[in-house]
C-alpha cells in the first residue's frame, strides 16, 4: 500500500497544458472510475483547479501506478507521454502526505495563503468520495488535510495579510476612518482595478458612490453597473468637498486634484480626513498634496509595496506553518504505519511458523523413535529459536513506527522475506 | 510591599502589549489584559488597606495622590481595551506610564502626621473623587492623542504600514481623544467647585489664588480652548491631539512641579 501523489501545478507546467488537462466537474467521475478500473489503485481523488491538476492515489506499485495515470493525462491532452513526464512531480508516502497538507494549507498557492484552495480540495474530495473511488486511508488524508488547513489559518498569521490591491486599499481606508458604513466614495476614470477596489469599499459598508469621467455616458454607465450615481467631470471640486475616498484611475496626462485647489477645499472641510488613491499611470492626483495633514495619498506603487510587505509577512506565516504540517505529517504516517504494521507482523511470523513446522516434520521423518517427551523438547525449542531470531525485528518496527518512517522499513522487510 | 509587584505587573503589561505590534497573537494581548487587570487589583487593595488602617482614603499627600491617578488611568485602560474592539494596544501606551507614576509615587518618602481636622469635611473626599476622575480621563485623552500620533505618522511613511494593524484606527482615536476629553471636563469643572466650596469652610474664602487653584484654572482654560478650537475652527486629529498633549504636560506639572516651585496649602 502506498501512496502516489503524482501532478502538475503553476510552478511547473504552463497555462497552456494546465488549459488541456484541467478537468470540468462531468469529467471527474468517469476520470476517477478510469482509475480505479485499474487493479493496480484501490483509491482516488483528483483535484483539478485552474492553477494545478493533481492525482492523489492509493496502490500497490507506484511505477505501474503513475504510468496509467500518465496515459490517462496524455490521452486527455494529447500530449506525448514523455514530454508530460517533463512537467509532473511525484510524490510518494510520506512526501505525498505532506505535499497534501500544504495544498490544502495554501502554502503552494501561487498566492500564498489564500482562501479558495481549501474549497477546491474538499469539492474535489466530495466528488470523488461520491464516487466511492476513496478508502479507509484518502478518507483519513483527506479529512487530516482540512483539519490541518483550518489549524494552519487559526494559528498563523497567513489569512491575515491582505495581498490584493484592492484589499489594501480597504484595510487602509479602515484604518483611517474605522467603519466604513457611511462613507463616501468617488471614483475617477475607469479600469477593471479602481473598479474593483470601488466594489471592494461599497462590499465593506461604504454608502454612497459616485462615478465620474472625462465622458458623461462613460460615467453613467458604470454609475449603474456599479449602483453609484454619476456626475459631469466640472464638478470635481464640488465632490471634492463632500467625499471621504478617492479612487483615481484616468487616462490623463496632468494632474487633475492639485495642490492650490485642493488647499482651499481642505479648509472648507474643517481637516475632515480624506483619502486619495491614484491607481493612475501617469498619476493624476499632485504628489505634494499629502503633505496636508488631512490627506492620505497612496500611489500605485505605494499600495504594491504594501502588497509586498503583506506577502513578506505571509511568507514568515508560511514557514510557521511548514513547521505545523512537519508534525502533522508525522502523526498521519505513524496512523498509516500502525494500519500497515499489523498485517506486516502477522505475516512474518506466519512465514516463521511455516518454515518451523515444515523443518520440525523432516526431522521427526528423519527420527521416527523418539518420545512424546524428546518430541516436546523439539517442538520447544524450535520455538524458541523463532521466537528469539523475531524479537528483535518486531520491537525494531515498532520502535520505527514510533519515529513515523515505518513506510519505508515495512516495504523492505516484505522485500527481505518475500512476504 | 505590594508596590514593587504592582509595578512589575504594568511593566509586564506594557512588555506583552508591545509585543502584540510583532507577533499579533490572542494571547499576548489576554496576558497584557490579564497583568493590568491585576494590578489594578492590587492597587485597589493597597487603598482599601490604608483606609482599614487610618479610617479615610489616601488622598492627603502626593505619594497617594500619585497612585490614585495611576489606579484611575488603569482602571480607564482596561474599561477602553475592553469595550471597544481592537484597542487592546492602548495597554502598551498606558501601563508604561502608570508603571512611571507609581514608581514615582513609591520613591517619595511619606510622613502622615495626625490628620489635619480641615480634610475631615464631607465635601474633600467627592473634591478628590471628582478630581482624580477627571484626571484619569484626561490621562486616557492623552494616550489615545499620542496614539493617534503614532498611527497617522505610521500610515504617511507607508514603509512601515505593517505597524498600523498593531493600533485603532485614527477615527476611534481621535474620538476617543475628544469624548473623554468631554467627559472629563465635567468632572474637573466639579472638582473645581467643590475644591473651592470645601477651602471656604476651611479657610472662610472660596478663591484664594493659591498655586494649585491658578494652576487649575490654567488647565481649564487650556481644556476649555481646546475643544473650542476643535470645534470651531476645525482643529481635528493632528492638532487635537498635539492640544491634549500639551494640556497634559501642563497638568503633570501641576501635579508634580508646582509643589517644588511654589508653596501653598494644597498638600500635592
Amino acid at each position: 500500500m502506498k501512496l502516489l501523489v503524482i501532478g502538475l501545478n503553476h510552478k511547473t507546467a504552463p497555462v497552456e497544458l494546465r488549459e488541456k488537462l484541467s478537468f470540468t466537474e462531468t469529467e471527474l467521475p468517469s476520470v476517477l472510475q478510469k482509475l480505479l478500473s485499474s487493479s493496480d489503485i484501490s483509491e482516488a481523488v483528483v483535484l483539478s483547479t485552474c492553477n494545478r491538476i493533481e492525482f492523489y492515489v492509493i496502490c500497490e506499485d507506484t511505477d505501474r501506478a503513475a504510468d496509467i495515470i500518465k496515459s490517462l493525462m496524455s490521452e486527455v491532452s494529447s500530449v506525448d507521454k514523455s514530454v508530460l513526464s517533463s512537467y509532473l512531480y511525484n510524490h510518494i508516502d510520506s512526501d505525498g502526505v505532506t505535499h497534501v497538507f500544504r495544498v490544502a494549507s495554501s502554502l503552494d498557492s501561487m498566492v500564498i495563503g489564500e482562501a479558495q484552495i481549501l474549497g477546491q480540495t474538499k469539492e474535489a474530495y466530495r466528488t470523488a468520495s461520491y464516487n466511492s473511488t476513496t478508502g479507509p486511508i484518502l478518507n483519513r488524508l483527506m479529512h487530516r488535510s482540512f483539519g490541518i488547513a483550518k489549524k494552519v489559518r487559526t494559528y498563523t498569521d497567513i489569512g491575515l495579510y491582505t495581498v490584493s490591491v484592492s484589499s489594501v486599499a480597504v484595510e487602509l481606508a479602515k484604518k483611517i476612518f474605522g467603519k466604513l458604513t457611511g462613507k463616501k466614495v468617488l471614483l475617477m476614470g475607469a479600469g477593471d482595478m479602481a473598479e474593483d477596489a470601488a466594489k471592494y469599499l461599497k462590499d465593506a459598508g461604504a454608502s454612497k458612490l459616485t462615478v465620474l469621467s472625462r465622458t458623461f455616458a462613460h460615467a453613467s454607465e458604470l454609475a449603474v453597473k456599479l449602483n453609484g450615481s454619476a456626475v459631469e467631470f466640472d464638478e470635481l471640486y464640488d465632490e471634492l468637498m463632500d467625499v471621504d475616498i478617492v479612487i483615481c484611475s484616468t487616462s490623463a496626462d496632468h494632474y487633475l486634484v492639485t495642490n492650490d485647489r485642493m488647499a482651499k477645499i481642505i479648509k472648507a472641510r474643517q481637516n475632515k480626513p480624506l483619502f486619495f488613491i491614484d491607481i493612475s499611470v501617469p498619476r493624476n492626483i499632485e504628489p505634494s498634496i499629502a503633505s496636508f495633514e488631512s490627506i492620505f495619498l497612496f500611489d500605485i506603487d505605494d499600495l504594491k509595496s504594501v502588497t509586498n510587505q503583506n506577502l513578506k509577512e505571509r511568507e514568515k506565516a508560511a514557514h510557521e506553518a511548514e513547521q505545523l504540517i512537519k508534525d502533522e505529517v508525522g502523526k498521519f504516517l505513524g496512523w498509516l504505519g500502525e494500519l500497515s504494521l499489523v498485517p506486516t507482523i502477522v505475516s512474518l511470523k506466519e512465514k516463521f511458523e511455516a518454515v518451523r513446522q515444515q523443518e520440525l516434520k523432516e526431522a521427526m521423518a528423519k527420527l521416527p523413535h523418539l518420545s512424546s517427551k524428546e518430541l516436546e523438547v523439539m517442538d520447544a525449542m524450535s520455538r524458541g529459536i523463532i521466537n528469539k531470531l523475531l524479537h528483535e525485528p518486531i520491537t525494531e518496527i515498532k520502535d520505527v513506527h514510533k519515529r513515523g518512517e515505518v513506510l519505508k522499513e515495512i516495504s523492505l522487510l516484505k522485500k527481505i522475506f518475500r512476504i | 510591599m505590594m508596590t514593587p509587584l504592582i509595578i512589575i505587573l504594568y511593566v509586564a503589561a506594557a512588555f506583552t502589549s508591545i509585543a502584540c505590534a510583532v507577533s499579533r497573537s490572542r494571547k499576548l494581548e489576554v496576558a497584557a489584559k490579564v497583568f493590568i487587570t491585576v494590578s489594578i487589583v492590587l492597587q485597589t487593595i493597597v487603598m482599601v488597606q490604608f483606609y482599614r488602617h487610618y479610617g479615610v482614603f489616601p488622598i492627603f499627600s502626593l505619594k497617594y495622590a500619585l497612585f490614585m491617578f495611576a489606579w484611575a488611568l488603569g482602571i480607564g485602560t482596561i474599561l477602553v481595551s475592553v469595550i471597544f474592539s481592537g484597542t487592546a494596544s492602548i495597554i502598551g501606551f498606558s501601563a508604561p506610564i502608570i508603571a512611571v507614576l507609581v514608581a514615582v509615587s513609591m520613591t517619595l518618602q511619606e510622613h502622615i502626621k495626625e490628620l489635619n481636622p480641615i480634610f475631615n469635611t464631607n465635601i474633600f473626599p467627592i473634591h478628590v473623587l471628582l478630581s482624580v476622575t477627571a484626571y484619569g480621563l484626561f490621562a486616557l485623552s492623552f494616550v489615545s492623542s499620542l496614539m493617534y500620533l503614532f498611527q497617522e505618522t505610521w500610515l504617511k511613511h507607508k514603509r512601515i504600514i505593517w505597524l498600523t494593524r498593531w493600533l485603532p484606527s485614527l477615527f476611534i482615536l481621535d474620538n476617543l481623544g475628544y469624548k473623554t476629553l468631554t467627559i472629563g471636563m465635567p468632572f474637573f469643572t466639579l472638582g473645581i467647585i467643590t475644591g473651592s466650596l470645601w477651602a471656604d469652610r476651611a479657610f472662610g474664602s472660596y478663591w484664594n489664588w493659591d498655586p494649585k487653584e491658578t494652576w487649575s484654572l490654567i488647565i481649564w482654560l487650556a481644556y476649555i480652548f481646546i475643544l473650542h478650537a476643535r470645534i470651531s475652527l476645525g482643529w481635528r486629529g493632528k492638532k487635537f491631539a498635539w492640544g491634549t498633549i500639551v494640556c497634559f504636560m501642563v497638568i503633570i506639572f501641576a501635579f508634580i512641579g508646582v509643589n517644588f516651585l511654589f508653596k501653598g496649602y494644597h498638600n500635592f
